[in-house]
């Protein structure tokens, strides 16, 4: 094991606790995306400390006409409504009432304001409904008791349309991804979208081993048109190739990883 | 292990800056203005992989999804258009509609119109003066200076699935957290007649809900006369301030901002300086100080029993949000209501007083019967050039003319629209003021003058979508970092 490795370090935490052993724990979507997630802490706070460096109001003095990067850009990652949508793209309507869940419902954590004269409501049932999940800022339906008039859902409103990376819009995301691709059907659908984008016909619950021409497609699905360099291409590949699993399950590794990594979530 | 160099990889990858593909520019744009993905079968998509239209032309076709005519979104009114294009068209609407309300005027939230048990958000739309910009962005016909010169309110036409939204938001009063219902299409104009409290009630017209589709002139809304004749406390509840300046002058505006609610302007302590801060952001994109050290020095009063009048460093504050706020003495944020059988229900509105007392001569720190003289003020600010702009004010509408004949209002808007789509915040202050603490870089001032450029083309041809264009056709929009690290 390489102890400098903290993702290696962490699993082995894991199994000396009896947990699991290090290969199972590998198995183990749960532990991965635990350890992930503290991997993404690590890495968004270097993120955020980089992007402490290019604030915007209190600007050191540098000389006029030095040739360095901006300190005024920012990144701009996608709000709550961009994330639900994508995820819904590649993974079909099944997809949906976990995104809305995990990432939709989430304000203040993925950014993108409601609108409170956009609501509305259905009665259905005998209960009243927010006509659309998208636009509400209040609670689930009609109660005296759930909603005071002083609730932080007033706020919502007025939820930057972008929010920070950080770790838990990470941890939203990555519980989303996971509980998506713990569908079959999700798995399913987009397996099969990808695999039509390069004329091929597939049955998605028994793919073809990923080869370089599917990766690529897979990889598409997230980051459209861009280019696939060989490192990540050859990481998706080893990924396929260390399970002995069926291939649905393979795919369901790549497809993580894919939707756990955060360019796509900057358009 | 093999996640943990992947997630490694993709970090790397997205910091290393490159030139966009045509077809990335598509998604880009798409996913900036629409917040999704373009279908498989998008016919500009296609059209941009075949080479057959430029990314630009791709991305103001979808932007024109969006346009209206004659207040309306276009979309709507053809009958045989594709769903799909409503849909997008309305989805655009709604994304800069979004950033205008929330990222451009940071007014405070809605919650401040209900803060006091009132329901004021279902009478005065609290996000009215982003109709002005999202209408100024889609109305061809509408020139953008109409955002601070506008003699006319304007409301939202929005379509919703539900038949009664009003009478919907009479139940909701419970989700409020009353113990009864509370009808919220009725609201009390309260006088003091022979010092008893008389209470009038009123159903002010309710605002539509839904999705965001028009806009149209909001009809007026006179509060009930006082028993016994009079002037009512206003007019029109909807009426623009001071003879109307657009967004800045809406009575939401003037509420969400004031800083001093249910008091009246003495011209001392109490003028609305969180007001005249507003209106600086808002539509200069700068804050206080915005003019220089020594043009507030020669404004220092030392016999005032104002602290913050005999301090140099406080006025080049002072000076410019003062003079500013002045403008609005004959307003006041306000609040009528009473109680029923069914719990208590009230609005905030914005009280107008009629000028009768002439130009002010009272003491120089201000009195009781400010409020009731002409309202005259001054607006001084520097120029992003370094030029002092220090203009009379007759009332709250001159404030607008003068910003509509300055360069900053037009670099404002294509600040804040440059950010939207690259996400890096532009410098038009006031670089040649020799005590600011801003110097930009070579990369920054690149920005600055490109910005500058857009405004500058903005106020000789007042069309947004042309500058919307040139934002998208830049070298910047073509790189997958917006440039920031070339």
């Amino acid at each position: 094991m390489d102890e400098s490795d903290p993702l290696a370090s962490r699993l082995a935490a894991r199994s000396s606790n009896g947990h699991c052993g290090i290969d199972e724990c590998k198995g183990d979507i749960n532990i991965m995306a635990d350890a992930i997630a503290q991997y993404y802490a690590e890495a968004n706070k270097k993120i955020t400390e980089a992007e402490s460096q290019c604030g915007t109001k209190s600007l050191p003095k540098d000389n006029p006409g030095d040739p360095g990067p901006s300190k005024r850009a920012q990144v701009g990652i996608a709000d709550r409504f961009y994330l639900t949508n994508v995820l819904i793209d590649i993974f079909g309507p099944l997809a949906e009432p976990i995104a809305h869940k995990n990432v939709l419902s989430k304000h203040e954590v993925f950014g993108g304001p409601c609108d409170v004269y956009e609501n509305s409501m259905n009665r259905i049932g005998g209960r009243w409904i927010w006509h659309s999940q998208a636009n509400r800022c209040f609670g689930d339906s009609y109660s005296a008791t759930t909603i005071a008039r002083s609730d932080n859902n007033y706020a919502n409103t007025q939820t930057s349309t972008t929010k920070p990376s950080n770790t838990v819009r990470s941890g939203w995301k990555i519980a989303a991804c996971e509980s998506i691709l713990n569908l079959a059907e999700s798995r399913k659908f987009a397996i099969e979208k990808f695999y039509h984008r390069i004329g091929q016909e597939v049955d998605g619950n028994n793919p073809p081993h990923p080869n370089t021409q599917s990766i690529f497609s897979a990889y598409q699905l997230f980051y459209p048109e861009q280019p696939l360099n060989g490192a990540t291409r050859i990481s998706l590949q080893a990924l396929a190739n260390g399970v002995s699993e069926p291939n649905d399950v393979k795919w369901k590794w790549i497809l993580l990883a894919l939707c756990m990594s955060n360019g796509w979530e900057v358009p | 292990m093999s996640l943990l160099i992947i997630t490694f990889t993709f970090l790397e990858t997205q910091s290393q800056a490159r030139e966009l593909g045509h077809v990335e520019i598509y998604y880009r744009c798409y996913a900036h203005m629409v917040r999704s993905r373009p279908l498989d079968t998008d016919p500009r998509l296609l059209a941009v992989k075949a080479g057959t239209k430029s990314p630009v032309d791709a991305c103001m076709e979808l932007f024109d999804l969006a346009s209206m005519n004659k207040g309306l979104l276009a979309s709507e009114q053809i009958p045989s258009v594709d769903d799909s294009n409503i849909t997008i068209g309305s989805q655009i609407v709604k994304t800069f509609h979004d950033f205008h309300r929330t990222q451009w005027l940071q007014s405070d939230n809605v919650a401040a119109f209900s803060n006091r048990a009132t329901n004021t958000e279902w009478i005065i739309d609290s996000t009215d003066s982003a109709y002005f910009l999202t209408r100024a962005l889609f109305d061809p016909e509408v020139e953008y200076k109409t955002v601070v010169t506008s003699s006319e309110n304007i409301a939202a036409i929005r379509n919703s699935p539900v038949d009664v939204p009003w009478r919907l938001r009479t139940d909701w009063s419970n989700t409020f957290g009353y113990s009864s219902p509370v009808k919220l299409d009725e609201y009390f104009a309260s006088y003091q007649v022979d010092s008893t409290p008389v209470n009038i009630l009123f159903s002010p017209e309710p605002l539509e809900f839904g999705r965001l589709i028009g806009f149209k002139i909001k009809t007026p809304q006179p509060f009930p006369t006082p028993p016994g004749g009079g002037a009512p406390l206003s007019s029109d509840i909807h009426a623009l301030l001071g003879g109307g300046a657009g967004a800045l002058s809406t009575p939401a505006y003037f509420i969400l901002n004031n800083g001093h609610s249910f008091q009246k302007t003495n011209g001392g302590a109490v003028v609305p300086r969180r007001w005249s801060k507003a209106v600086l952001r808002d539509f200069l994109c700068r804050e206080l100080p915005v003019i220089r050290m020594s043009d507030a020095e020669p404004y220092v009063q030392s016999d005032s029993s104002l602290s913050f009048r005999k301090n140099g460093s406080c006025m080049q504050c002072h000076h410019t949000m003062d003079n500013l706020a002045i403008a609005t003495r004959n307003y006041a944020h306000t609040e009528s209501g009473g109680y029923t059988a069914e719990g208590y229900n009230a609005m905030q509105f914005v009280r107008h007083y009629l000028p009768e007392d002439g130009p002010y001569s009272g003491p120089l720190d201000g009195s009781d019967t400010f409020h009731k003289t002409n309202p005259t003020g001054r607006f001084v600010f520097r120029s992003y050039d370094g030029n002092l702009i220090n203009q009379e004010l007759s009332n709250v509408s001159d404030i607008g003319t003068v910003l509509a004949e300055s360069k900053d209002l037009y670099a404002c808007a294509a600040k804040r629209y440059f950010e939207f789509f690259t996400h890096v915040d532009a410098s038009i202050d006031d670089i040649a003021d020799p005590d600011t603490a801003v110097i930009l870089n070579k990369k920054d001032l690149d920005y600055r003058n490109f910005v500058i450029s857009l405004g500058n083309d903005l106020k000789t041809n007042h069309d947004l979508r042309e500058l919307i264009r040139k934002i998208i056709a830049s070298d910047y929009y073509r790189q997958s970092d917006f440039g920031a690290w070339e």
